[in-house]
């Protein structure tokens, strides 16, 4: 129903034109590493797929070494009936980080409320928040994506 | 088919022995946390490993077999989905954490 409408990933940007018009010999060098990256097995022990809708524009964030940071929120819906037979959505969100080439991609292409499917990893990290408190956070890495819905004109 | 759009799975080994708790209810939850271990090679060339703590939360029969079964060092693959909570912590701060709920148990590592 909504698989394949648009088949993103770090893979197919290596086997496309891209990888040829990349500019120098480093990025040549960069992509090839991701795209060895994605081939091997540790994906298996560390694995979440999400299906939802993005809360917000994509944040996104350039840094120093010419690598593309972007932010996103999606939304999963879980519909049931509860003992009294009402409908109940419960909506999770869900912080997901994506790296170049991903992240090129994203901003490109996603907008506020598009659908998407994405696979990745789960990893965490801590940071300082303004009042010095420690705090925990778990994110989920993309690895792969599939954008959902209508396709982008 | 619920689990499609919010699905996790991880492979690792447990960091200590389970925490069950009985409820009022008589209903059980366990909570044990997994180390996956990541292994690649850096741009030296040498072998890294990357090590990362999952929060898993388990119910009823799956937390009755998390107690009778699992202990420090078992290794398991688990099946489940994120969930976040917030909970006040001792000093009386406000915190979030994602935590995975456990929706099938795997022990690996058994002849």
């Amino acid at each position: 129903m909504f698989i394949n409408r648009l088949r993103l990933s770090p893979r197919l940007y290596f086997a496309s034109s891209n990888f040829d018009s990349a500019k120098s010999e480093t990025d040549k060098q960069i992509i090839s590493k991701q795209f060895k990256k994605t081939k091997n097995m540790n994906s298996i022990k560390n694995k979440v797929t999400l299906i939802g809708n993005i809360g917000n524009a994509p944040d996104i964030k350039s840094l120093d070494n010419n690598k593309k940071l972007v932010r996103v929120s999606i939304a999963t819906n879980e519909v049931y009936k509860n003992q009294k037979g009402e409908r109940v959505t419960d909506t999770t969100w869900h912080n997901v980080i994506m790296w170049s080439p991903l992240a090129e991609i994203a901003e490109k292409l996603l907008k506020k409320g598009s659908e998407v499917a994405i696979e990745g990893k789960l990893i965490n990290r801590n940071y300082t928040d303004k009042e010095g408190v420690k705090r925990y956070i778990t994110e989920i890495q993309a690895s792969e994506m599939v954008l959902l819905g209508k396709a982008p004109q | 088919m619920q689990s499609i759009k919010n699905k996790v799975t991880l492979i690792g080994n447990l960091g200590k022995a389970p925490e069950v708790k009985t409820l009022d209810t008589n209903r059980k939850v366990a909570r044990i946390s997994v180390a996956s271990n990541e292994v690649y090679k850096n741009a030296k060339g040498e072998k890294v490993i990357h090590t990362t703590w999952h929060n898993i939360v388990m119910w009823g029969k799956l937390a009755e077999l998390a107690e009778s079964s699992l202990n420090k060092g078992t290794e398991i693959a688990i099946d489940g989905k994120l969930i976040n909570r917030n909970y006040t912590d001792k000093n009386g701060i406000e915190r979030f954490t994602t935590e995975i709920q456990a929706n099938g148990l795997l022990i690996l590592g058994q002849a």
